[in-house]
Parts: structure tokens; C-alpha cells; sequence
């Protein structure tokens, strides 16, 4: 409770750090902050940053403003939306990308859900789908249905691959109909 | 996204330090989920130039419940809320809120202060600014509301709030809160109206005739259709307030014993007479004339200002206690030096009469101007002349020129340095000069005047070639071989009167400047304590208006020297943070604004106004036209809704330590109560009574993602059936969260049976203002009030 704030001793202006560290599908990553050719510059989001700067492509830029899930990563076990967040607010954090799920070649059982139950047709929604179905999973390895759509709100696929989506993960949680 | 410098803030005093110091330039990231869609959009109407992340304030993330309060850290995630157990448990429609916000991913990240302090929803407002330009509306700083007139389906039906004050109040010299006494004569409110008025202008009997009106130049409604008839409503209160005088112009309810001596009864002299009478000074107003009013009495021609309406205010002013000493000639009959020692302060308002001398043979010949208003003003009806010529071409000049028509003159021509376009004369009157058959001749200065046995025969004019300098100083230049000869037998001067200020002794430690009497031009003071100047003697030639306001401005610092305050700038300014603004649905639909039109030239006499005003019905109906200009989007948060349905209290922390509002009061202006240097840090929410029952219930288009389009939250204890207090608050249907008083009030003492409800439905409703294209959430709202009354457990709702 800030009642008792202490303003002689903490109203001083912070001292920022001129670069952040950053873990991306387990490798740490030193990024500078500045307004240089490699560098962040505080207006990136980790979206721009991970497609832009790290090469992460395989997360999805739909609509940009937190409204379609398409840019959905794992940030510390948590599924969010990687164009709403500032990557130099994210300091010290580990990101799953979809590119982080592929083991030796070896295709997550998500994905091979995916391919199986033709869960997509552009693909453009199912690295953020699939992103929000790992942290789900890896939360609650069998979630019922409605746990599965109440997950998935928040994602827009306009092939409508809705259904098949939902089939794939019951599929991959081991729960088919 | 644009550049920002961007700043972790580790504790709550370096993120309060860092907002002092920036302002607003600064803006807070919590989760960021609002702020970064407009930072990517450019929609804020300035672009910050910090972000301030106070996700890293470690200690701002709690939820718990101490002695019977629950308390929720601003940056709690809406996650965490929403699955918070004590809060499920107890604070049910908390958790409900939470859960229906946006997205899983949005609720993992935003916080519940930002949820309370998101940006309002409006697509004009957050349309982006790179596509198609910048939607430029009142919340960003523009003069319009696009939803008003336009797509307005999620809108407001509930009036809107206004912003940056209202384009017509900001164009009004004074200030007027134009849109404010419109709707009270709406309300059918007139002496409220008067009131407000009165409060920036004493005399609107006055400018209601001769204001040049830039309120209706600027009025959004000009735009749509035609503008509101501001000034011939301004007209009608002022006689209003002329007819009832003794009940709106009064004494004031105790006297100081202090006093102030005007000098000069002009506009200025007035207006500072009438605020200080009314804040309990004796004052006496000094003229040298035999008639008050100055520039109202003896300058503005009658048939623009009918000298009855001068006189009554004039009366209005002496029953009120104002007293009058006419023909004092200050500096003759009394000095300045005794004044100030008889008086506490004096005001000196003595106007600009003097007429200049422009150095022209010949000069000794013509008349001047004001002195032969002033006659005719008096009655004196000689013709000048049958052929005159008017020097000049302001607007003293324009009422001589029809004055000596009107007189009986042959031919009037009015010659100035000035061409057509830069003649500083109002263009209406220019206007009507011309239809009146006055001539104009501009661009010619005068050269010489011909004489013949003592009597003026004609004047000698030569071409100006520009009047001003490329820096815009009056410094003509004049072709010497382009002249022209103009018979006449009169010539009459109106070039820009001076002050004279020869009544102040020379010895005195008073500035003067040019031969303007130097002020404070915040406060009126002079160069002498407790001396203080305003009107035309500190600026030259003016306006009525100005002079009002110049007196007004003095009558605030008098008040304030007197009372031994530091003199600050006293002129009233419209206040932003109204409550929530309401108009006539009927001016959403275009229609053409009343007024009447001066009377034809057969009609128009010396001493009969030219202007026919306004009837009551007509007043009323143009009224009715103006928007009351507000932003009319809605507050969507749905945070906010169940937490004034708890009746919580909002932890704001400011540079000064902290201070708790009711989460109601945090959203009275638009979009809440914080000060650029503050930060919400906590909510805290008193545990509900057992028996009372929660409801939320959210009304949207898609189940996830979308924002309300109507929310409903309740809080209703019971006690063996019957109602015993009340919480119904209705989300996305105004600017800010609207607590149904009536429908509170209609179940209250009573068992919640079908008629009652259905009464209290209704009653949420009244007074609602849909909008061309929301009628429908009007009746979403009566359904979900009606729902959420029915709900039969405590905590159960849809979605
Ligand atoms: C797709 C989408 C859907 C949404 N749906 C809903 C919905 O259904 N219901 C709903 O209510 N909202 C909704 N929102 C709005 C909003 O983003 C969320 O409500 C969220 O809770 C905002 O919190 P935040 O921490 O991310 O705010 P931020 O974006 O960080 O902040 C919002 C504003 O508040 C200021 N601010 C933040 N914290 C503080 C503080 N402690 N003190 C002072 N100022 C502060 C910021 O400077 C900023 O101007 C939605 C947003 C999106 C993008
Ligand atoms: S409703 Fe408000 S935000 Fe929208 S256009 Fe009007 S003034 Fe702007
Ligand atoms: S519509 Fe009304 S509030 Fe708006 S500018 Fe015109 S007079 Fe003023
Ligand atoms: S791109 Fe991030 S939610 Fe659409
Ligand atoms: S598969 Fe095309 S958007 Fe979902």
C-alpha cells in the first residue's frame, strides 16, 4: 500500500539500463536499446522485435492492436499477445515462439494434431492458436471442451477452421470424441 | 509507432516524480493492452514523449481483504482477479467483470487501473490517424463531434461531456458559457439563465445588439446547418433581465465598507461598477457628461442601440446601489490624488474621445465624428451638410455615414486608406451602409480641404497604395500623382479616436504610453497601487465587449487588492468538467436558424432600432437548435461499473501523498479525476452485506473480444423480500458510468415483484437522449435492468 511511501528516498528519477536480456525458445538473447539499425528502440513491440530483429517469423501479425490472437507467444507459461506488449518491458523474460516447438526435427504433437485434423487452410491464425492450446495444455492436460474455446476466444481464424481447431486439440490432449 | 523515451519506474514515488516532471508529456503503461493500439494509432492528442512502465513497481500486485475491506493493487492482473477466491466468494461481480474483459491474453496482461483508466470508445476518436488523415474532434483538441451528427450506434444515450470548452464560449470575448444558459432556457430555467450570463457579461441588453457575434462565426452548428442565433438569444435574456431587474440586479447581501470611484461611465467603467457593487463595494462612477453610458449613451447610433435600453440599464445599476456623480470633471473639480485618498482603489475608464489631428490643411474645417454622434444621440437633428464626406473607415466612420443619411444628406461617401477587404468596419454594416446608398471611396486618403469664403466646398483625395507595412504597422504610402477632388460641403472625421488624459497630473508616477494609460493586462493594474485602468484609455479604440471585459477583469483584482489577496487574473473562463450535458434531440435534424431580418430601408429611422428581436417561442425554439456541444463517446470499462455497484473507493497517489475518491466521483470529468501527476495504486471495496445480491450482465455482439455495447451491474440488498438499498449502475452508455438513481429509488422499500421491476426498467431509462442511430440501446438497457433484477441467486448472471 503506498500510504506509507517513503518520498525522500524513492522519488528520485530511475536509472535505466541501456540494454535488456531476453530468452527466446530456451537462448538467451543481449539486446541493445537505442535507436541503432540492430538495436530496440522503446516503441518496438515483441512482435516487431521477434519477427524484425530475431527472426522469429513464424509469429503472425494479424491486426496489431490485440484483437485477433494471431501474434500469440508464451511468455513465461503465459499465452499473450506479443503486438501488445513493449519488448523493452519485457527484461529478463522467456518467450516460446512456434518455432521453439519443433524437438530434432521432430514436429510437436500439437502441430502433427494440427496437420492431422486439417485444423488450418491459410495458417495464418495456427502459430497463436497453437501457442495458446501449449500453454493451456501444459496448464491443464485435460481441459474439457468449453475450457478449450473459453482459451481460444480471443483468436480469429478467417477460414473458419474453428471446429476442426478444437477437434485437433481434444485430439493432441488425448480427449477425442 | 513514434519515439518515445521510455522509463522503468521501481517504486511508485519515481513513477509520481517522473510524471511531475514531464507532465503531459508522460503517459503510464500498465499492461499497455488500450495504450499502445492509440500510441500505434496517433489518435492521443499529443504524442508522448515518455512512457513510464510501472509494471515494475513490485508492489502494486495484491488482492486481500483486511478488516472487512477488500483491497486490489492497481496492477493486478484482470486474470488474477477473475479467479481470485475471496473475490468470487464474496465480490462475485468483480470476478464476473473481470472474466468478460476482451480475451484471455488481454485479461493475463492488463491490470485492473488500467481497465479503469482506458480511453473512452469512439471509432472517430480512435480512428487512425495515418489512414486518411486526422479525425480532429473535441478530444483531441478539434472543435466538433463527428458521432453527434454522425455513425453513432455505440454512442452515448445519455448527453456527453464536454471537452476543452465549447467552440462558441471560446470565441466569446467574455467567455459566456453559451451552451450552459441554452440549456436552461431549455429547462425553462430564466432567471438560472440570466444568472449565468450575468456571471461574464453584465450587459447582454446591450451586446445582445451590438456584440459582432464571433460566438456564431465559430458555432459548430454552422457546419451542419446554420449556425444558433446566439446573439438574438443573448438580446432576449438581456431585456429579460431589464424587465425584472429588481430580482436579478440587486444589492449585494452585506457591504465591505470599502469603496471604489470609477472614472468614466462608459462599458468598462460599468461592468467594473456592477461585479464590485455586487461583491459588496460602495462605488461611485465620476463623468464629465450630463448623461452616463459613455461610448453606449452617446456614441452608438440609436437605431442600433435604443438609448431607452441604456438607460434602464442604467437604473438597473443606481437601484442596485451603484451611485452616480455626473459632470465631474476629474482633475478640474476634484483630482486624481484626492480621489485615491477618499477612495480604497480607483478605476479609471475614461475611454478614448479625443479626435486626433491628421495633418491636413484644411482640418480645422471638418467635424468631429464623435461629437456629432454624440449630438444627434442628444436629439440635435441639424443636417451637416448636403454632400459629406466621412474620413475613416472603422466602424464609427459606417455609423456616421448612415447617421447623416438618415439626417437628410444628399450624397455620403466614406473615403479610408484602407482598401474594401482591409476596411476594419464590420462587414454587415459595411454592407447595410451600402444598401442605404452610402458611397464608398476606398483606398484614397485625404489630401487637403478646399475652402471658398470660409465654407468647405470639397476635399482633395490622393490614391494609397497600402495602408500597412510587411510587418503590419500602420505606415501608408500614397501615389502623389493619382489625386481625385470630391465636392463637398462637410466634412466629418472618424480616424481612429485617442484617450485623453490630461485630467492626470503629469506629476504623478503613473505609466503612460503613447498616450494610453499602461496596465497589467491580467489584473488592470496600474504603474500606482491600488490605481487601476481599463477600457478604451489603456488600448485605443475597442469594442464594447473588450471594454466589459476589461472591467470585469478590474473588478476581480479590485476585489482582491481590497481584500488584500494576490491579484490574480479575474477574468471567468468556462469550466470543462461539467456533469453530463443534455440537449434537444430535435437538433440532430437540420433545420434553418430564426432570426429576423432588419427592417426594409422605408422603415429604418434615426431613433427607431434597425433590429426587430426575438418572441419567447422563437428564443425557445432556437435554443432548442444548439448541440450543447460535448463528446458523446462511451466509457466502456467494465471494471468500473461493478466497482461503483459496491460502492469502492479509488486509492489515487499524487506528488502530495494520497487521497481516496468514491469510484463513482473518479469518472466525473472526462475520462476520470486524475491529475497528470497522479496514479490510481489501489481499490478498495467494502464487503457486501450477506443478503445482498450481485448481478453483471453484459450485453455484446460476439461473447469474447468485444466491448460492451450495454453493461448492467447491481447490488441489491434484501431483507425479507423488500428492497433496502440499491446499486444499479449501467456501463457503455454514456461518457462516463451511470448510476440509475430513479430505478434505485422506484425498488427501494419495496419486494422486487414484476411491476416493480418493470416500473424500475423504465426508470433507468428517463431522461435518456438516444441518438440518430442508438434508440435500441435504450431498450437493451431497460431489458438488462429488467434481467438483473429478476436474477433470482445473488451472483448469477449472463453474458
Ligand atoms: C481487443 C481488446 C478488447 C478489450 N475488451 C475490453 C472489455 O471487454 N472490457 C473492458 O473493460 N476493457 C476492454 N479492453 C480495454 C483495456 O485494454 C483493458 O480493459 C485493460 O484492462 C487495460 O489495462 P492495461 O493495464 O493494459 O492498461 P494500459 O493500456 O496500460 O493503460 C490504459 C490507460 O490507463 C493509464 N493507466 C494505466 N494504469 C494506470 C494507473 N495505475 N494510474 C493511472 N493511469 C493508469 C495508462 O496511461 C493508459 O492511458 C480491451 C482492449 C482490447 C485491446
Ligand atoms: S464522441 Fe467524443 S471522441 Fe467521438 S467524435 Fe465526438 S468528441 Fe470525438
Ligand atoms: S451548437 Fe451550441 S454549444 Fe455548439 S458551438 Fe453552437 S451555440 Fe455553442
Ligand atoms: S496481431 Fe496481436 S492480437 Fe492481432
Ligand atoms: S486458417 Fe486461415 S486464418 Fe485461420
Amino acid at each position: 500500500m503506498p500510504t506509507d511511501i517513503d518520498w525522500n528516498s524513492s522519488t528520485r528519477e530511475p536509472i535505466e539500463k541501456s540494454y535488456i536480456t531476453l530468452t527466446v525458445n530456451g537462448e538467451p538473447h543481449r539486446l541493445g536499446i537505442g535507436s541503432q539499425q540492430d538495436e530496440i528502440a522503446p516503441s518496438h513491440t515483441l512482435a516487431y522485435t521477434l519477427r524484425e530483429s530475431l527472426g522469429f517469423t513464424g509469429t503472425k501479425i494479424g491486426c496489431d492492436h490485440g484483437a485477433c490472437g494471431a501474434c500469440t507467444v508464451i511468455m513465461d507459461g503465459e499465452a499473450v499477445q506479443s503486438c501488445s506488449i513493449l519488448t523493452i518491458e519485457c527484461d529478463g523474460k522467456s518467450i516460446l515462439t512456434i518455432e521453439g516447438l519443433e524437438v530434432n526435427g521432430q514436429l510437436h504433437p500439437l502441430q502433427q494434431a494440427f496437420i492431422d485434423h486439417t485444423a488450418f487452410q491459410c495458417g495464418f491464425c495456427t502459430p497463436g492458436i497453437i501457442m495458446s492450446t501449449k500453454a493451456l495444455l501444459d496448464a491443464n492436460p485435460s481441459p474439457t471442451e468449453d475450457d478449450i474455446k473459453q482459451e481460444l476466444a480471443g483468436h480469429f481464424c478467417r477460414c473458419i477452421s474453428h471446429y476442426l481447431v478444437i477437434k485437433a486439440v481434444m485430439a493432441a490432449a488425448g480427449r477425442e470424441r | 509507432m513514434r519515439a518515445f523515451e521510455h522509463y522503468n519506474a521501481k517504486t511508485t514515488g519515481e513513477a509520481v516524480t517522473l510524471l511531475k516532471k514531464y507532465g503531459s508529456k508522460a503517459k503510464l503503461s500498465a499492461g499497455g493492452t488500450d495504450l499502445l493500439g492509440k500510441l500505434k494509432d496517433e489518435v492521443l492528442p499529443e504524442y508522448p514523449e515518455v512512457l513510464i512502465n510501472i509494471k515494475t513497481i513490485p508492489d502494486l500486485d495484491y488482492i486481500r481483504e483486511d478488516d472487512g475491506t477488500l483491497k486490489i493493487g492497481a496492477l493486478t492482473k484482470l486474470s488474477k482477479i477473475a479467479t481470485s477466491s475471496i473475490i468470487k466468494e464474496r465480490y462475485d461481480i468483480i470476478s464476473q467483470a473481470a472474466q468478460s474483459v476482451g480475451s484471455p491474453q488481454i485479461r493475463r496482461v492488463g491490470t485492473i487501473g488500467g481497465n479503469l483508466c482506458q480511453d473512452v470508445r469512439c471509432w472517430y476518436y480512435r480512428y487512425p490517424d495515418h489512414v486518411g488523415g486526422r479525425i480532429l474532434c473535441y478530444l483531441k483538441g478539434g472543435q466538433g463531434c463527428y458521432a453527434l451528427t454522425g455513425e453513432n450506434r455505440y454512442h452515448s444515450i445519455f448527453g456527453g461531456c464536454r471537452v476543452n470548452g465549447s467552440a462558441c464560449s471560446s470565441a466569446c470575448p467574455a467567455g459566456v458559457d453559451i451552451p450552459l444558459y441554452l440549456s436552461l432556457i431549455r429547462d425553462g430555467d430564466w432567471h438560472k439563465a440570466a444568472e449565468v450570463l450575468l456571471e461574464a457579461n453584465p450587459f447582454p441588453s446591450v451586446t445582445g445588439r451590438v456584440c459582432s457575434h464571433p460566438c456564431e462565426q465559430k458555432c459548430n452548428r454552422g457546419d451542419f446547418d446554420e449556425s444558433v442565433s446566439v446573439r438574438a438569444i443573448e438580446r432576449f435574456i438581456g431585456d429579460y433581465i431589464l424587465d425584472n431587474a429588481s430580482a436579478i440586479i440587486k444589492p449585494a447581501e452585506s457591504y465591505t465598507g470599502k469603496s471604489v470611484a470609477i472614472i468614466g461611465s462608459g462599458p468598462a467603467g460599468l461592468s467594473a461598477a456592477y461585479y464590485l457593487n455586487a461583491s459588496g463595494y460602495r462605488v461611485t462612477v465620476f463623468d464629465r457628461m450630463p448623461e452616463a453610458g459613455g461610448m453606449l449613451t452617446n456614441g452608438i447610433p440609436a437605431y442600433r442601440l435604443p438609448k431607452d435600453v441604456v438607460k434602464r440599464v442604467l437604473e438597473s445599476l443606481e437601484k442596485a446601489g451603484v451611485e452616480f456623480k455626473l459632470q465631474a470633471n476629474i482633475g478640474k473639480d476634484i483630482t486624481l490624488e484626492a480621489l485615491r485618498k477618499e477612495y480604497d482603489s480607483v478605476f479609471l475608464a475614461t475611454g478614448a474621445w479625443n479626435q486626433p489631428s491628421i495633418g491636413v490643411e484644411g482640418e480645422s474645417m471638418a467635424k468631429p465624428g464623435l461629437e456629432l454622434l454624440t449630438n444627434v444621440n442628444r436629439g440635435l437633428k441639424e443636417i451637416p451638410g448636403k454632400k459629406v464626406v466621412v474620413i475613416g473607415g472603422g466602424n464609427v466612420a459606417v455609423d456616421l455615414g448612415i447617421t447623416v443619411l438618415r439626417l437628410g444628406a444628399e450624397k455620403v461617401t466614406i473615403a479610408c486608406l484602407e482598401s474594401r477587404e482591409e476596411m476594419p468596419a464590420l462587414e454587415s454594416e459595411i454592407e447595410q451602409a451600402i444598401e442605404e446608398g452610402v458611397k464608398l471611396m476606398p483606398s484614397w486618403g485625404p489630401a487637403r480641404i478646399i475652402e471658398s469664403a470660409g465654407k468647405v466646398t470639397g476635399i482633395e483625395m490622393v490614391q494609397c497604395s497600402s495602408v500597412f507595412d510587411a510587418e503590419g504597422i500602420f505606415s501608408p504610402t500614397y501615389d502623389d500623382s493619382i489625386r481625385k477632388a470630391v465636392k463637398a460641403d462637410q466634412i466629418i472625421l472618424a480616424v481612429g479616436q485617442t484617450a485623453d488624459i490630461s485630467y492626470i497630473d503629469p506629476a504623478l508616477p503613473l505609466k503612460v504610453n503613447r498616450g494610453l494609460i499602461v496596465i497589467d493586462p491580467k489584473t488592470q493594474e496600474t504603474s500606482m497601487p491600488g490605481i487601476f485602468a481599463g477600457g478604451e484609455v489603456t488600448s485605443g479604440p475597442a469594442t464594447v465587449i473588450e471594454a466589459v471585459i476589461a472591467g470585469h477583469r478590474a473588478a476581480t483584482a479590485i476585489d482582491h487588492y481590497l481584500r488584500g489577496a494576490e491579484i490574480k487574473d479575474g477574468h471567468i473562463k468556462e469550466k470543462t468538467d461539467s456533469p453530463l450535458l443534455m440537449f434537444n434531440s430535435e437538433c440532430l435534424r437540420k433545420t434553418s436558424r430564426v432570426s429576423r431580418p432588419i427592417v426594409p430601408i422605408s422603415e429604418r429611422r434615426l431613433y427607431v432600432e434597425d433590429a426587430p428581436g426575438l418572441d419567447l417561442a422563437e428564443v425557445e425554439a432556437e435554443a432548442k437548435r444548439c448541440f450543447n456541444c460535448s463528446c458523446v463517446a462511451v466509457n466502456a470499462s467494465d471494471m468500473a461499473v461493478v466497482l461503483i455497484a459496491l460502492a469502492a473507493k479509488i486509492v489515487i497517489t499524487g506528488p502530495g501523498g494520497i487521497r481516496i475518491v468514491p469510484a463513482q466521483d473518479f469518472f466525473d470529468s472526462l475520462v476520470n479525476v486524475l491529475e497528470v501527476d497522479e496514479i490510481l495504486t489501489e481499490i478498495q471495496v467494502p464487503r457486501p452485506l450477506e443478503n445482498t445480491s450481485q448481478t453483471f450482465i453484459k450485453f455484446r455482439l460476439r461473447g469474447a473480444i468485444d466491448f460492451a455495447i450495454v453493461s448492467v451491474a447491481s447490488a441489491i440488498t434484501l431483507n425479507s423480500g423488500v428492497c433496502d438499498d440499491a446499486r444499479i449502475v449501467l456501463g457503455a452508455v454514456a461518457p462516463k458510468p451511470i448510476r440509475a438513481v430513479a430505478a434505485e429509488q422506484t425498488i427501494t422499500g419495496r419486494a422486487l415483484n414484476t411491476t416493480v421491476v418493470e416500473a424500475a426498467a423504465e426508470a433507468a431509462v428517463t431522461g435518456s437522449l438516444p441518438l440518430n442511430m442508438n434508440e435500441y440501446k435504450v431498450r437493451i438497457t431497460k431489458t438488462l435492468v429488467k434481467r438483473a433484477l429478476s436474477s433470482p441467486d445473488p451472483g448469477t448472471a449472463a453474458q
